[in-house]
């Protein structure tokens, strides 16, 4: 019964985070009587004679890239702490493996 | 799964590779920093032939599409200004960590016996990592990038003898257009790949031949050091290392991305200004020092030919410094600390 109904809100979910996509597509495409019938001639494409400056459009697009390189950073963050863990556990281990070595050369302190 | 699993090993033996990992090991000393500029290399290798395939579904080739589909990708498609901007800054981040790596193993005297090759494929695939940023800054197709090509294309005329037809054969012609255009597209994304995987391969297959190179104090003193295993201790360090990277390439990529100027005219005279990539600057301005004719002898040919000497000898180190381990000198480390300090003054110079 609970699995059932931690799939329907899965679904839910799913079809939600689909929902604002699909808005967009039908307000971007214009229905076929609203779609201009005349052909245009081809006409000679205009020279551009500006640079072409890559940077938010708008305030949504600058906050967007803002709250992108947050959760960048805080994500690496993130993962240095467990990679820092994971190289102590790894480091122990084989520290243990060391001593146990009969062949082991002297112990040095650990190169930071 | 685990019939999955054994399916697999039994066809591929994918269990040897997890074993060599596990048996390789790498030395730990205060020279074990430099180890971590290889791996960094190739993710930023990686990113670039990702990234580089995704602005190549969009790109064209020719006089008329090269600026416009590069406009394209930059305003119309999502995401598109980034994945340049990404393409871009991973190429400066790759030559400049290429640069550190092969400094480090030339002032730790890494190249020594028996890695003379390693040295000498390593030097190849910085030469091929400088061809891919001189075949792609002209892709563009603006002003700046087709002055620049035209400036870069002409210093081979200054060889005697087979200079004339180097630059030809660089431009398809006698002067950059179209044609030098397709013809940098196909050297960047066919011809310099397929080299840089070749020298990849053999360079890999002699680190993994040699090993990993000791310091020079510890072979000689026959010093035994400490070693950590290459799977897991020393790939989580890396891992480590790739995520600073990663993230400060997208940190920069996003708030620094290059822009695009307008399709470059052929007729029109060349912009004021004309700089290469940071990479090159400390030739151009080497080029720039010369005058035009030392007594009967025009100066862009000493300069290419001082210049050709300089990059021989540095391919060649392993060779000329070539005396036992323990009698090594201080000649080739001072000779890379003045090719380093030269490079940077004229660099600096050529800022100013």
């Amino acid at each position: 019964m609970r699995t059932t109904c931690l799939r329907i809100i899965a679904a839910v979910l799913l079809l939600a985070a689909g929902l604002p996509f699909a808005v967009q597509a039908q307000t971007d495409v214009p229905s076929a009587s609203q779609r201009p019938q005349v052909r245009k001639a081809p006409e000679k494409p205009e020279v551009r004679t500006e640079e072409i400056h890559p940077s938010p459009r708008n305030l949504r697009e600058r906050s967007a890239i803002i709250v992108f390189i947050i959760w960048l950073w805080g994500s690496i963050a993130a993962l240095l702490a467990v990679l820092r863990l994971k190289i102590r556990e790894v480091d122990r281990v084989e520290e243990f493996e060391h001593i146990s070595r009969p062949d082991a050369p002297p112990k040095e302190p650990p190169v930071r | 799964m685990t019939k999955l699993a054994a399916w697999f090993e039994e066809r591929l033996g994918l269990s040897a590779i997890a074993k060599f990992g596990a048996k390789k090991e790498v030395p730990r000393h205060k020279h074990t920093i430099w180890y971590y500029t290889g791996s960094a290399i190739l993710v930023f290798l990686m990113i670039q032939i990702v990234t580089g395939i995704m602005l190549a579904f969009y790109y064209r080739p020719t006089l008329e599409g090269a600026n416009e589909s590069i406009a394209r990708i930059m305003t119309e498609l999502p995401m598109g200004w980034i994945v340049r901007s990404i393409h871009s800054w991973s190429a400066t981040f790759m030559i400049a960590i290429l640069f550190v790596h092969l400094l480090s193993i030339a002032l730790t005297k890494a190249y020594r016996s028996p890695r003379e090759v390693t040295w000498m494929t390593g030097f190849l695939l910085l030469v091929v990592a400088l061809a891919f940023g001189f075949t792609g800054y002209l892709l563009p197709w603006d002003d700046l990038s087709l002055a620049a090509t035209k400036v870069g294309t002409d210093i081979p005329r200054a060889i005697p003898v087979v200079g004339a037809w180097a630059t030809k054969f660089l431009r398809a012609g006698d002067d950059v257009t179209g044609d030098t255009l397709t013809r940098f597209f196909i050297l960047h994304v066919s011809v310099l790949p397929l080299a840089i995987f070749l020298l990849l391969g053999v360079h890999f297959f002699l680190i993994q031949k040699h090993g990993m190179s000791l310091p020079l104090e510890a072979e000689t003193r026959k010093k035994r050091l400490r070693s950590i295993p290459f799977w897991p201790n020393f790939v989580f360090r890396e891992a480590a290392v790739w995520l600073v990277l990663l993230g400060v390439l997208l940190t920069v990529a996003i708030l620094f991305a290059p822009s695009l100027g307008p399709s470059a005219d052929l007729m029109a005279p060349a912009p004021t200004g004309i700089k290469p990539e940071w990479y090159f600057l400390f030739l151009f301005q080497t080029l720039k020092l010369f005058p035009a004719k030392v007594w009967f002898i025009p100066g862009e040919t000493i300069a290419v030919f001082l210049i050709g000497i300089g990059a021989l000898a540095f391919f060649l180190l392993p060779l000329i410094d070539n005396r036992p381990a323990e009698k090594k000198g201080r000649m080739a480390s001072a000779f890379v600390l003045a090719v380093i300090v030269y490079a940077l003054a004229m660099s600096a110079w050529s800022l100013l």
